[in-house]
């Protein structure tokens, strides 16, 4: 990094800093700093949406989804479109009716507080954790390939994001949102016109596009029922409107985002915004990853592109095994290359045959690369079992830093930070939020006035931010931890939203049934997933941790139903 | 409850506009291989 890089990065970091804290100075009422004073309007509230919701690691695991298996990802968003339609429909004239100022406040209304103390509760266990790790994920890959202390890094993220979450409450994570939205586009859109110019004057987008296509990288459509086969188009219509369900309409960080606004339809453009943008914007990332493969068809790529795994594999006594394998990839990339022109000129020249025959070879080539691949992992996994070999993550940081130019590789790390400082900002002022009003405000039996609660959810805010820099301080200590984020939210997603479905739809059921419903679909949930899941091998579990989430919303609907029942049957009058 | 459910043309649009990028980008990746 040069001194341009440290400017452009810095300066960028700190002007949204100082402007989401110079934009809301002075918030001393609840209204104002809970709800933004209720004065977003739809495109404030879409991008804040938007920005919450992509991370750090949809920035740089995204474009390494595309490299490694293609764009069969984008299927994963398919459900989204309907889920909002559904949120728009049903969730958000409820809570605008009700005026509410947390989504939990609501199941206070509709059933009791202990209710709503336990939706809440279970929102702060999951999205506590999920908070240290938003910060920890990109920290651990940026100190990885730029060599910076990941403890630092850490506490740096999490401070930058305190100062104006503290402060400004939720306007001031909406105003930065834009700012960060901005940035985060501007950097994957000049990066990609970037790109285009770094392949061989021969190579135009069309037949960049080919060449993805001629190693199977555009299949985009899946419709097969193969359930091993994470991404197909059924999954993302069905799991994926029930994952999106629960995330946007029960998930804080993302209701308060659309309460702050200026009216029932002000909010629910927002998340039109998100229904029309949403998908676009991920295949545009996809895209991104895709002419990154093009680039690295014709550029030497390392074999494992996480430095770090590198690293342990060439200190261990299989640094010998691991060099024969380079040698051997720098052949093959070799003749990757002469098959990659020949395919090109076999275009140009529009011989069919000759294309067949490219197409075989590439693909051919293709086996032996991921061939050589599963080796490296392999012999990493043997000099450290602990060491991450999934390299998703590092492809397109790898290629940042080993190919933009400087100044850009300052906007593009300002991208990645100011993903990371979005989704957190989002998730502390929901926490902040969520203690004060739903376990602070309704459990405490003084009154105090409107100042007090502020104080308090200020507080509550920075505590937060504080546990989220000692979670993603201690993260490193356990294993996959990012997966281990995706089963906690499972674990607890499901239940809290088969508490809301039953809230919306199901009138006739009670608070009673329905907090011992979810108090004992939570046990039931932790046992299914320490059986049928924990005690198994990566790979060998029993059920699929996303099943979780269909199981907890319709046990919870179940149980509660019985309840309800029996709980009549025990009070209607005994006809004599 | 589903008497209070008021359909917006806008979430037609964003039906109508999600089906077409599906159709279009199946369409696109297709051209290409």
């Amino acid at each position: 990094m040069e001194a341009l890089d440290w400017f452009i990065l810095s300066g960028t970091l700190l002007f949204i800093v100082f402007y989401g804290v110079w934009k809301t100075r002075g918030s001393k009422n609840v209204h104002d700093y809970i709800r933004g004073g209720s004065d977003a309007k739809w495109w404030t509230i879409g991008l804040s949406v938007m920005a919450t919701q992509a991370s750090a690691i949809t920035f740089l695991s995204t474009p390494g989804q595309a490299f490694h298996d293609g764009m069969g990802f984008v299927q994963f968003y398919f459900g989204l479109p309907l889920a909002l339609i559904i949120i728009c429909l049903v969730f958000v004239p409820i809570y605008h009716r009700l005026k509410v100022y947390t989504a939990y406040e609501f199941l206070e209304n509709r059933f009791d507080l202990k209710t709503r103390s336990l939706a809440a509760l279970l929102f702060l266990i999951q999205r506590g954790l999920a908070a240290g790790i938003t910060i920890f994920a990109p920290s651990i890959i940026l100190s990885a390939v730029l060599g910076w202390d990941l403890r630092t890094l850490n506490i740096i993220i999490g401070i930058l994001v305190i100062i104006y979450t503290v402060t400004g409450g939720t306007k001031a994570v909406s105003v930065t949102q834009k700012q960060q939205m901005f940035v985060i586009m501007l950097g994957m859109f000049i990066t990609f016109f970037f790109i285009l110019s770094y392949l061989p004057a021969d190579i135009s987008f069309n037949k960049a596009m080919k060449i993805a296509g001629a190693s199977d990288k555009l299949e985009i459509l899946d419709f097969s029922f193969d359930a091993r086969n994470r991404y197909t188009f059924w999954s993302g219509i069905t799991g994926g409107l029930f994952l999106f369900l629960a995330y946007f309409g029960t998930d804080q960080s993302q209701v308060q985002r659309y309460l702050s606004g200026k009216s029932l339809r002000e909010s629910q453009l927002g998340l039109v915004f998100n229904g029309i943008f949403k998908i676009p914007m991920q295949f545009f990332i996809l895209l991104v990853g895709l002419m990154v493969f093009v680039f690295y068809q014709y550029n030497p790529s390392p074999l494992n592109f996480n430095p770090s795994a590198t690293r342990v594999v060439m200190e261990s006594d299989y640094a010998d095994d691991y060099a024969l394998l380079q040698k051997a990839q720098e052949t093959l990339e070799g003749e990757k290359r002469i098959a990659q022109n020949k395919f090109s000129a076999a275009l140009e020249l529009k011989e069919y045959t000759a294309i067949e025959e490219a197409e075989r070879q590439i693909r051919n080539i293709n086996k032996k690369d991921s061939t050589n691949r599963a080796v490296a992992k392999a012999l990493i996994q043997k000099a450290d079992a602990d060491t991450e070999t999934n390299d998703k993550d590092y492809v397109f940081i790898h290629f940042i830093l080993n190919n933009l130019p400087s100044g850009l590789i300052g906007l593009l790390l300002a991208v990645i930070l100011s993903a990371a400082m979005s989704s957190t900002a989002s998730e502390l002022n929901a926490l902040g939020t969520i203690t004060a009003l739903d376990l602070y405000k309704r459990n405490v039996k003084n009154e105090f006035n409107e100042e007090h609660y502020v104080k308090m959810s200020r507080l509550f805010t920075l505590l937060w931010g504080i546990i989220a820099i000692f979670i993603a301080s201690i993260a490193s200590l356990f294993d996959n931890l990012i997966q281990l984020v995706n089963i906690i939210g499972s674990i607890f997603y499901g239940n809290v939203l088969g508490i809301f479905l039953l809230a919306f739809f199901l009138r006739f059921v009670k608070g009673n049934a329905v907090f011992f419903a979810a108090v004992l679909t939570q046990l039931i949930i932790f046992v299914l997933y320490y059986y049928l899941i924990h005690i198994y091998e990566p790979g060998e579990e029993r059920l699929g941790y996303l099943w979780l989430n269909f199981i907890g919303s319709a046990l919870v609907i179940a149980l509660a139903l019985f309840f309800e029942v029996f709980d009549r049957m025990l009070k209607r009058p005994e006809v004599s | 409850m589903w008497e209070k459910l008021v359909w917006k043309k806008e979430y037609s649009l964003v039906l109508i506009l999600n089906i077409i990028y599906v159709l279009l980008f199946y369409y696109l990746m297709s051209s290409f291989t």
